[in-house]
Protein backbone atom coordinates (compact mmCIF):
# COMPACT_ATOMS: atom_id res chain seq x y z
CA UNK A 1 0.00 0.00 0.00
CA UNK A 2 1.27 3.44 -0.96
CA UNK A 3 2.30 5.77 1.84
CA UNK A 4 -0.08 8.66 2.40
CA UNK A 5 0.66 12.09 3.77
CA UNK A 6 -1.56 13.44 6.47
CA UNK A 7 -1.53 17.08 7.61
CA UNK A 8 -0.78 17.63 11.28
CA UNK A 9 -3.32 20.38 11.85
CA UNK A 10 -6.39 20.66 14.06
CA UNK A 11 -9.85 21.45 12.71
CA UNK A 12 -9.73 24.82 14.52
CA UNK A 13 -6.49 25.79 12.78
CA UNK A 14 -7.93 24.82 9.39
CA UNK A 15 -11.07 26.91 9.92
CA UNK A 16 -8.93 29.80 11.18
CA UNK A 17 -6.92 29.63 7.97
CA UNK A 18 -10.09 29.60 5.85
CA UNK A 19 -11.40 32.64 7.72
CA UNK A 20 -8.18 34.52 7.01
CA UNK A 21 -8.32 33.65 3.30
CA UNK A 22 -11.94 34.76 3.25
CA UNK A 23 -10.96 38.13 4.73
CA UNK A 24 -8.53 38.50 1.85
CA UNK A 25 -11.36 38.04 -0.66
CA UNK A 26 -11.36 34.25 -1.03
CA UNK A 27 -7.86 33.88 -2.44
CA UNK A 28 -4.54 34.70 -0.80
CA UNK A 29 -0.85 34.14 -1.27
CA UNK A 30 0.30 31.55 1.28
CA UNK A 31 3.49 33.42 2.21
CA UNK A 32 1.61 36.68 2.72
CA UNK A 33 -0.96 34.91 4.87
CA UNK A 34 1.79 33.43 7.03
CA UNK A 35 3.31 36.91 7.35
CA UNK A 36 -0.04 38.35 8.48
CA UNK A 37 0.04 35.93 11.40
CA UNK A 38 3.76 36.45 12.13
CA UNK A 39 4.33 32.82 11.21
CA UNK A 40 6.83 31.08 8.97
CA UNK A 41 5.35 29.55 5.84
CA UNK A 42 6.12 26.02 7.02
CA UNK A 43 4.08 26.68 10.17
CA UNK A 44 0.88 27.12 8.17
CA UNK A 45 1.59 24.41 5.58
CA UNK A 46 -0.13 21.66 7.64
CA UNK A 47 -3.29 23.77 7.86
CA UNK A 48 -3.14 24.48 4.13
CA UNK A 49 -2.72 20.73 3.55
CA UNK A 50 -5.66 20.02 5.84
CA UNK A 51 -7.87 22.55 4.05
CA UNK A 52 -6.95 20.98 0.71
CA UNK A 53 -7.48 17.40 1.93
CA UNK A 54 -10.94 18.29 3.24
CA UNK A 55 -11.88 19.98 -0.03
CA UNK A 56 -12.05 23.49 1.45
CA UNK A 57 -9.22 24.99 -0.58
CA UNK A 58 -7.37 24.64 -3.85
CA UNK A 59 -3.69 25.49 -3.80
CA UNK A 60 -1.95 26.58 -6.96
CA UNK A 61 1.21 28.63 -7.58
CA UNK A 62 1.45 29.52 -3.89
CA UNK A 63 -2.11 30.81 -3.74
CA UNK A 64 -4.82 29.39 -1.50
CA UNK A 65 -8.29 29.66 -2.98
CA UNK A 66 -11.48 28.82 -1.11
CA UNK A 67 -13.84 26.28 -2.66
CA UNK A 68 -17.63 26.84 -2.68
CA UNK A 69 -18.04 24.38 0.19
CA UNK A 70 -15.53 26.40 2.26
CA UNK A 71 -17.64 29.48 1.63
CA UNK A 72 -20.69 27.51 2.76
CA UNK A 73 -18.79 26.44 5.87
CA UNK A 74 -17.80 29.99 6.75
CA UNK A 75 -21.34 31.28 6.27
CA UNK A 76 -22.72 28.55 8.54
CA UNK A 77 -23.28 28.54 12.29
CA UNK A 78 -21.36 26.31 14.70
CA UNK A 79 -23.79 23.37 14.39
CA UNK A 80 -23.99 23.43 10.60
CA UNK A 81 -20.22 23.80 10.35
CA UNK A 82 -19.89 20.60 12.28
CA UNK A 83 -22.18 18.77 9.84
CA UNK A 84 -20.22 20.02 6.83
CA UNK A 85 -16.94 18.98 8.45
CA UNK A 86 -18.37 15.56 9.37
CA UNK A 87 -19.10 14.83 5.69
CA UNK A 88 -15.67 16.01 4.60
CA UNK A 89 -13.74 14.12 7.29
CA UNK A 90 -15.72 10.95 6.50
CA UNK A 91 -14.50 11.30 2.92
CA UNK A 92 -10.79 11.25 3.80
CA UNK A 93 -9.32 7.98 2.50
CA UNK A 94 -7.36 7.07 5.64
CA UNK A 95 -10.37 7.73 7.88
CA UNK A 96 -12.62 5.74 5.56
CA UNK A 97 -10.25 2.80 5.88
CA UNK A 98 -10.16 3.07 9.66
CA UNK A 99 -13.92 3.36 9.89
CA UNK A 100 -14.45 0.36 7.64
CA UNK A 101 -12.11 -1.66 9.83
CA UNK A 102 -14.20 -0.73 12.88
CA UNK A 103 -17.41 -1.67 11.09
CA UNK A 104 -15.98 -5.12 10.35
CA UNK A 105 -15.11 -5.74 13.98
CA UNK A 106 -17.90 -7.28 16.02
CA UNK A 107 -17.58 -4.82 18.92
CA UNK A 108 -16.62 -1.90 16.62
CA UNK A 109 -13.59 -1.18 18.78
CA UNK A 110 -9.86 -1.29 18.13
CA UNK A 111 -6.89 -1.08 20.48
CA UNK A 112 -4.74 2.01 20.10
CA UNK A 113 -1.65 -0.15 19.50
CA UNK A 114 -3.40 -1.82 16.58
CA UNK A 115 -4.42 1.56 15.19
CA UNK A 116 -0.81 2.75 15.42
CA UNK A 117 0.34 -0.39 13.62
CA UNK A 118 -2.24 0.27 10.89
CA UNK A 119 -1.23 3.94 10.62
CA UNK A 120 2.45 2.97 10.26
CA UNK A 121 1.52 1.07 7.12
CA UNK A 122 -0.03 4.21 5.68
CA UNK A 123 2.04 7.12 7.00
CA UNK A 124 5.79 7.16 6.85
CA UNK A 125 6.95 8.80 10.08
CA UNK A 126 8.79 8.08 13.30
CA UNK A 127 6.21 10.08 15.24
CA UNK A 128 3.05 8.09 14.53
CA UNK A 129 1.61 9.02 17.95
CA UNK A 130 1.18 12.67 16.96
CA UNK A 131 -0.65 11.63 13.79
CA UNK A 132 -2.91 9.46 15.91
CA UNK A 133 -3.79 12.50 18.03
CA UNK A 134 -4.57 14.61 14.95
CA UNK A 135 -6.72 11.91 13.37
CA UNK A 136 -8.65 11.47 16.61
CA UNK A 137 -9.06 15.27 16.85
CA UNK A 138 -10.70 15.21 13.40
CA UNK A 139 -12.85 12.12 13.91
CA UNK A 140 -14.05 13.11 17.37
CA UNK A 141 -14.99 16.58 16.15
CA UNK A 142 -16.76 15.02 13.18
CA UNK A 143 -18.51 12.50 15.43
CA UNK A 144 -17.24 9.50 13.44
CA UNK A 145 -14.68 7.74 15.61
CA UNK A 146 -14.15 8.26 19.36
CA UNK A 147 -11.29 7.34 21.65
CA UNK A 148 -11.37 6.16 25.26
CA UNK A 149 -8.05 7.10 26.84
CA UNK A 150 -8.70 4.89 29.89
CA UNK A 151 -9.13 1.68 27.89
CA UNK A 152 -6.91 3.00 25.04
CA UNK A 153 -9.42 1.96 22.42
CA UNK A 154 -10.97 3.76 19.49
CA UNK A 155 -14.62 3.07 18.72
CA UNK A 156 -17.19 3.79 16.09
CA UNK A 157 -19.46 6.65 17.14
CA UNK A 158 -22.18 6.38 14.52
CA UNK A 159 -24.21 3.43 15.69
CA UNK A 160 -26.80 3.42 12.90
CA UNK A 161 -26.30 0.27 10.80
CA UNK A 162 -22.65 1.28 10.08
CA UNK A 163 -22.86 1.42 6.30
CA UNK A 164 -19.42 1.24 4.76
CA UNK A 165 -18.33 4.29 2.87
CA UNK B 1 -27.58 49.73 33.62
CA UNK B 2 -26.05 46.30 34.11
CA UNK B 3 -22.95 47.14 36.08
CA UNK B 4 -21.24 50.25 37.30
CA UNK B 5 -17.60 50.66 38.19
CA UNK B 6 -17.48 53.78 40.35
CA UNK B 7 -14.25 55.61 41.18
CA UNK B 8 -12.33 52.35 41.53
CA UNK B 9 -8.70 52.69 42.61
CA UNK B 10 -6.29 49.97 43.65
CA UNK B 11 -3.06 50.29 45.57
CA UNK B 12 -0.60 47.44 46.15
CA UNK B 13 2.09 47.38 48.79
CA UNK B 14 5.57 46.18 47.91
CA UNK B 15 8.54 46.36 50.34
CA UNK B 16 6.71 49.00 52.33
CA UNK B 17 6.06 51.13 49.23
CA UNK B 18 2.57 51.86 48.04
CA UNK B 19 2.07 51.42 44.30
CA UNK B 20 -1.02 52.87 42.70
CA UNK B 21 -2.16 50.33 40.08
CA UNK B 22 -5.56 51.76 39.11
CA UNK B 23 -6.67 55.35 39.49
CA UNK B 24 -10.32 56.47 39.62
CA UNK B 25 -11.84 54.12 37.06
CA UNK B 26 -15.44 54.80 36.07
CA UNK B 27 -17.25 52.53 33.61
CA UNK B 28 -20.96 51.99 33.05
CA UNK B 29 -21.76 48.63 31.47
CA UNK B 30 -25.00 48.50 29.51
CA UNK B 31 -26.95 45.62 27.95
CA UNK B 32 -25.40 44.48 24.65
CA UNK B 33 -22.04 46.04 25.44
CA UNK B 34 -19.06 44.05 24.20
CA UNK B 35 -16.28 45.97 25.93
CA UNK B 36 -12.60 45.33 25.36
CA UNK B 37 -10.18 46.84 27.85
CA UNK B 38 -6.78 47.46 26.28
CA UNK B 39 -3.63 49.12 27.49
CA UNK B 40 0.12 48.65 27.84
CA UNK B 41 1.55 45.78 29.81
CA UNK B 42 1.25 46.33 33.56
CA UNK B 43 -1.47 48.97 33.32
CA UNK B 44 -3.80 47.03 35.60
CA UNK B 45 -6.21 45.58 33.00
CA UNK B 46 -6.41 42.15 34.61
CA UNK B 47 -6.58 43.65 38.11
CA UNK B 48 -9.52 45.75 36.98
CA UNK B 49 -11.27 42.66 35.61
CA UNK B 50 -10.70 40.77 38.86
CA UNK B 51 -12.23 43.70 40.76
CA UNK B 52 -15.20 43.79 38.35
CA UNK B 53 -15.98 40.09 38.94
CA UNK B 54 -15.49 40.48 42.68
CA UNK B 55 -12.35 38.34 42.98
CA UNK B 56 -10.41 41.29 44.33
CA UNK B 57 -11.45 44.29 46.45
CA UNK B 58 -10.72 47.81 45.26
CA UNK B 59 -8.76 50.03 47.68
CA UNK B 60 -11.42 52.66 47.14
CA UNK B 61 -14.55 52.95 45.04
CA UNK B 62 -17.10 50.24 44.33
CA UNK B 63 -18.50 47.91 41.69
CA UNK B 64 -22.25 47.63 41.49
CA UNK B 65 -24.04 44.84 39.65
CA UNK B 66 -27.66 45.75 38.97
CA UNK B 67 -27.39 48.35 41.72
CA UNK B 68 -25.89 46.06 44.37
CA UNK B 69 -22.29 45.58 45.42
CA UNK B 70 -20.66 42.76 43.45
CA UNK B 71 -19.91 39.50 45.28
CA UNK B 72 -17.33 36.90 44.19
CA UNK B 73 -20.00 34.19 44.13
CA UNK B 74 -22.42 36.16 41.96
CA UNK B 75 -23.89 33.49 39.67
CA UNK B 76 -24.82 36.09 37.08
CA UNK B 77 -21.19 36.93 36.36
CA UNK B 78 -18.79 34.36 34.98
CA UNK B 79 -15.21 34.30 33.83
CA UNK B 80 -13.13 32.79 31.03
CA UNK B 81 -9.43 32.46 31.85
CA UNK B 82 -6.33 32.76 29.71
CA UNK B 83 -5.03 29.34 30.69
CA UNK B 84 -8.41 27.61 30.57
CA UNK B 85 -8.36 26.68 34.31
CA UNK B 86 -9.78 23.20 33.72
CA UNK B 87 -9.47 20.43 36.28
CA UNK B 88 -7.28 17.80 34.58
CA UNK B 89 -8.82 14.88 36.46
CA UNK B 90 -12.34 15.75 35.33
CA UNK B 91 -13.82 15.12 31.89
CA UNK B 92 -15.16 17.92 29.70
CA UNK B 93 -18.69 17.33 30.97
CA UNK B 94 -17.62 17.05 34.61
CA UNK B 95 -15.65 20.30 34.39
CA UNK B 96 -18.82 22.06 33.30
CA UNK B 97 -21.13 20.27 35.74
CA UNK B 98 -18.87 21.32 38.61
CA UNK B 99 -19.85 24.99 38.35
CA UNK B 100 -23.51 23.99 38.56
CA UNK B 101 -23.08 21.70 41.56
CA UNK B 102 -24.30 24.17 44.18
CA UNK B 103 -27.35 25.42 42.30
CA UNK B 104 -28.67 22.47 40.26
CA UNK B 105 -29.51 18.81 40.74
CA UNK B 106 -27.12 16.33 39.13
CA UNK B 107 -29.64 15.66 36.37
CA UNK B 108 -30.18 19.37 35.66
CA UNK B 109 -26.43 19.99 35.69
CA UNK B 110 -25.92 17.14 33.21
CA UNK B 111 -28.56 18.51 30.84
CA UNK B 112 -27.23 22.06 31.02
CA UNK B 113 -23.65 20.87 30.49
CA UNK B 114 -24.74 18.94 27.38
CA UNK B 115 -26.61 21.98 26.05
CA UNK B 116 -23.53 24.20 26.21
CA UNK B 117 -21.14 21.47 25.05
CA UNK B 118 -23.29 21.23 21.93
CA UNK B 119 -23.51 25.02 21.59
CA UNK B 120 -19.73 25.32 21.35
CA UNK B 121 -19.48 22.34 18.97
CA UNK B 122 -17.88 19.96 21.44
CA UNK B 123 -20.48 17.20 21.35
CA UNK B 124 -18.54 13.95 21.11
CA UNK B 125 -15.98 15.23 23.61
CA UNK B 126 -18.13 14.87 26.76
CA UNK B 127 -16.06 12.10 28.34
CA UNK B 128 -12.69 13.35 27.14
CA UNK B 129 -10.06 14.64 29.60
CA UNK B 130 -8.43 18.06 29.10
CA UNK B 131 -5.01 16.49 28.38
CA UNK B 132 -6.48 15.00 25.19
CA UNK B 133 -7.75 18.34 23.91
CA UNK B 134 -6.04 20.89 21.70
CA UNK B 135 -5.78 24.45 23.07
CA UNK B 136 -8.76 25.53 21.00
CA UNK B 137 -10.89 22.71 22.33
CA UNK B 138 -9.84 23.51 25.91
CA UNK B 139 -10.92 27.11 25.52
CA UNK B 140 -14.23 25.96 24.02
CA UNK B 141 -14.75 24.07 27.28
CA UNK B 142 -13.87 27.34 29.06
CA UNK B 143 -16.60 29.12 27.09
CA UNK B 144 -19.13 26.34 27.71
CA UNK B 145 -18.39 26.34 31.43
CA UNK B 146 -18.74 30.13 31.66
CA UNK B 147 -22.01 30.08 29.68
CA UNK B 148 -23.44 27.15 31.65
CA UNK B 149 -24.22 29.37 34.64
CA UNK B 150 -26.22 31.51 32.18
CA UNK B 151 -24.44 34.69 33.17
CA UNK B 152 -25.72 38.17 32.54
CA UNK B 153 -22.16 39.47 32.39
CA UNK B 154 -19.31 37.42 30.92
CA UNK B 155 -15.77 38.50 31.76
CA UNK B 156 -12.77 37.19 29.84
CA UNK B 157 -9.11 37.65 30.66
CA UNK B 158 -6.98 37.32 27.50
CA UNK B 159 -8.97 34.27 26.37
CA UNK B 160 -7.10 33.85 23.08
CA UNK B 161 -3.54 34.62 24.10
CA UNK B 162 -2.60 31.00 24.90
CA UNK B 163 -3.73 29.81 21.48
CA UNK B 164 -1.88 29.65 18.19
CA UNK B 165 -2.77 32.36 15.68
CA UNK B 166 -5.05 30.29 13.43
CA UNK B 167 -6.98 28.66 16.28
CA UNK B 168 -7.39 32.05 17.89
CA UNK B 169 -8.86 33.44 14.66
CA UNK B 170 -11.37 30.58 14.54
CA UNK B 171 -12.40 30.93 18.17
CA UNK B 172 -12.97 34.67 17.90
CA UNK B 173 -15.46 34.06 15.12
CA UNK B 174 -17.18 31.33 17.09
CA UNK B 175 -17.36 33.62 20.12
CA UNK B 176 -19.07 36.24 17.94
CA UNK B 177 -21.53 33.61 16.71
CA UNK B 178 -22.43 32.74 20.30
CA UNK B 179 -22.64 36.44 21.18
CA UNK B 180 -24.94 37.07 18.20
CA UNK B 181 -27.29 34.23 19.17
CA UNK B 182 -30.22 35.75 21.05
CA UNK B 183 -30.89 32.43 22.79
CA UNK B 184 -27.46 32.48 24.39
CA UNK B 185 -26.29 34.30 27.49
CA UNK B 186 -24.79 36.78 28.37
CA UNK B 187 -26.23 40.30 28.04
CA UNK B 188 -22.80 41.93 28.07
CA UNK B 189 -19.14 40.99 27.76
CA UNK B 190 -16.04 42.60 29.23
CA UNK B 191 -12.79 41.28 27.83
CA UNK B 192 -9.22 42.20 28.65
CA UNK B 193 -6.70 41.93 25.85
CA UNK B 194 -3.29 43.27 24.91
CA UNK B 195 -4.10 42.69 21.24
CA UNK B 196 -5.55 45.83 19.64
CA UNK B 197 -6.60 44.10 16.40
CA UNK B 198 -8.49 41.54 18.45
CA UNK B 199 -10.25 44.31 20.36
CA UNK B 200 -11.28 46.14 17.18
CA UNK B 201 -12.46 42.86 15.64
CA UNK B 202 -14.65 41.90 18.60
CA UNK B 203 -15.76 44.93 20.57
CA UNK B 204 -18.44 47.52 20.12
CA UNK B 205 -16.70 49.55 22.80
CA UNK B 206 -12.98 49.83 23.60
CA UNK B 207 -11.68 51.28 26.84
CA UNK B 208 -8.03 52.32 26.70
CA UNK B 209 -6.02 52.43 29.91
CA UNK B 210 -2.88 54.49 30.42
CA UNK B 211 0.43 53.03 31.68
CA UNK B 212 0.50 52.49 35.45
CA UNK B 213 -1.36 53.82 37.26
CA UNK B 214 -4.12 52.70 34.91
CA UNK B 215 -6.52 55.52 34.13
CA UNK B 216 -9.12 55.62 31.39
CA UNK B 217 -7.70 57.62 28.51
CA UNK B 218 -10.46 56.80 26.02
CA UNK B 219 -13.82 55.07 25.86
CA UNK B 220 -14.48 54.50 22.16
CA UNK B 221 -17.60 53.26 20.41
CA UNK B 222 -16.43 51.10 17.50
CA UNK B 223 -18.69 51.97 14.61
CA UNK B 224 -17.70 49.19 12.23
CA UNK B 225 -20.33 46.98 10.68
CA UNK B 226 -20.26 43.24 11.36
CA UNK B 227 -18.94 40.92 10.11
CA UNK B 228 -15.70 42.85 10.32
CA UNK B 229 -12.93 42.29 7.84
CA UNK B 230 -9.35 42.56 9.07
CA UNK B 231 -8.22 43.57 5.60
CA UNK B 232 -10.65 46.50 5.44
CA UNK B 233 -8.81 49.90 5.45
CA UNK B 234 -11.46 51.25 7.87
CA UNK B 235 -10.65 48.39 10.25
CA UNK B 236 -7.01 49.47 10.24
CA UNK B 237 -7.93 53.10 10.81
CA UNK B 238 -9.54 51.97 14.07
CA UNK B 239 -6.53 49.81 14.95
CA UNK B 240 -4.21 52.79 14.35
CA UNK B 241 -6.45 55.06 16.38
CA UNK B 242 -6.41 52.72 19.39
CA UNK B 243 -2.63 52.16 19.08
CA UNK B 244 -2.06 55.91 19.01
CA UNK B 245 -3.90 56.20 22.32
CA UNK B 246 -1.79 53.46 23.93
CA UNK B 247 1.72 54.49 22.87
Amino acid sequence: MENMTFPKSTISEIIGLLEAVNDAGGIEDAARLAGDFDLELDEILPSIGGAELLGFANVMDGNIELTPVAQKLLDAGIRERKNIIRDKVADVELIKELRNKLIDLSDHKMRKQDVLTFLRTRISTVDIESYFRVIINWTRYAGIIGYNSDSEEICLITQVSHPKI
Amino acid sequence: MLAEIKNVSKTFESNGNKILALDSINISVEDNDFICIVGPSGCGKSTLLRIIVGLEKPTSGEVLFKGKEIAPDNPKVSMVFQNFALFPWLTVKENIELVLESTKTAREAGNIACKYITAVGLDGFESVYPRELSGGMKQRVGFARALAVEPVLLCMDEPFSSLDALTSQNLKDELLMLWGDINMPPDAVIMVTHNVEEAVYLANRIIVLSPRPGKIVADLKIELERPRNRKDPEFYRWVDKVYSLIV
